[in-house]
């Protein structure tokens, strides 16, 4: 679920926030008004949310095994903060996006406003791609773990 | 050596495969029926900044690294019968959906998107163009989905198999 977040993540904070700049935030509001705001309402949560807990979940798993290393456990638990920061830094990206419905066709209001979104989406994906890193690091840790399991018990 | 080298582009391969299949499902799910809803001029003007601007290097970038991964991974695999042979199925599956995803880019998107350059403001055309682009990418959003899955369980089948790699 991260991979999927963080796959448009990258997209949006390398190619789509750099082009909506040169475009202009009139073009910017129109399309979010419509993608973040409507079909996104869904699809964005669902990623994020799903994604959150998955991680928080296999950090409170994990934390209970008693034959978990320290090498096993540093991934998990940094997927599950680095992810819960995005959801944290969204709380102060999405107000600046639900505003923009009541800004009209103000440009300076909007500049304003995609100035803003903007610097918190950057900290935000930077912070899904990270938990997503670590959550592919997790894979594989985890995968040793149970490999020295199946190694004893054999 | 090759034991590594397979574990290594796998995970290459789900890194960089994962982030085409986040954006091209995020193009076909949210961003093209908002296109058709606002305006396909919209889209074409957006599109030569960002699609023909920076992902001219960014895409093909991912894309063909993702490629390289899947297949290095699948040869070294075939090539290195230490390697668990319960990988086999995701290993040269991703590898055969890496490959059509790039021929559904190479001669359904690439072709499309490079016609926007020269079709200038023509709405017309801008419609045709756009009705193209948007089916090849939800073909291409499949194919990278589907790539994706594939290279995370080749990852859990390297790592979760006794004697693995």
């Amino acid at each position: 679920m991260d991979g999927i977040l963080a796959g448009g993540g990258v997209d949006r904070a390398l190619i789509a926030l750099p082009a909506w700049r040169i475009v202009g935030p009139m073009g910017w509001a129109a399309f979010s008004q419509h993608a973040d705001l409507g079909n996104g309402r869904l699809w964005y949560p669902l990623w994020a949310l799903g994604g959150m807990i998955c991680s928080v979940g296999a950090a409170i798993i994990l934390y209970r095994d008693s034959r978990a290393t320290s090498a096993t456990r540093a991934p998990v638990y940094a997927a599950a903060v680095f992810m819960v920061g995005g959801l944290l830094i969204t709380l102060k990206a999405a107000p600046i996006m639900m505003s923009i419905n009541r800004l009209g066709n103000d440009p300076v209001a909007l500049q304003h406003a995609f100035d803003g979104f903007a610097f918190w989406s950057y900290i935000r994906l930077g912070s899904q791609f990270l938990g997503w890193l670590a959550n592919l690091w997790s894979l594989v840790a985890l995968g040793s773990m149970m490999n020295r399991g199946g190694e004893r018990s054999a | 050596m090759g034991p590594v080298v397979t574990r290594a582009c796998v995970i290459g391969a789900t890194i960089l495969g994962g982030m085409l299949a986040g954006l091209a499902l995020d193009r076909t799910v949210v961003q093209f029926p908002v296109w058709r809803d606002i305006g396909l001029n919209l889209w074409a003007g957006f599109a030569l900044h960002s699609e023909l601007g920076r992902g001219v290097f960014l895409y093909p970038a991912q894309g063909i690294g993702a490629l390289l991964c899947c297949v290095v991974a699948a040869v070294t695999f075939y090539l290195t019968p230490s390697v668990p042979r319960a990988a086999s199925v995701p290993i040269y599956g991703a590898a055969i959906l890496a490959i059509a995803a790039l021929v559904v880019t190479g001669a359904g998107v690439v072709p499309r998107m490079l016609s926007l350059k020269e079709i200038g403001s023509d709405p017309a055309a801008i419609q045709h163009v756009f009705a193209g682009v948007e089916r090849w990418w939800a073909a291409k959003a499949i194919l990278h989905a589907l790539t994706f899955l594939a290279n995370v369980w080749s990852l859990m089948a390297l790592g979760c198999t006794p004697k693995a790699v």
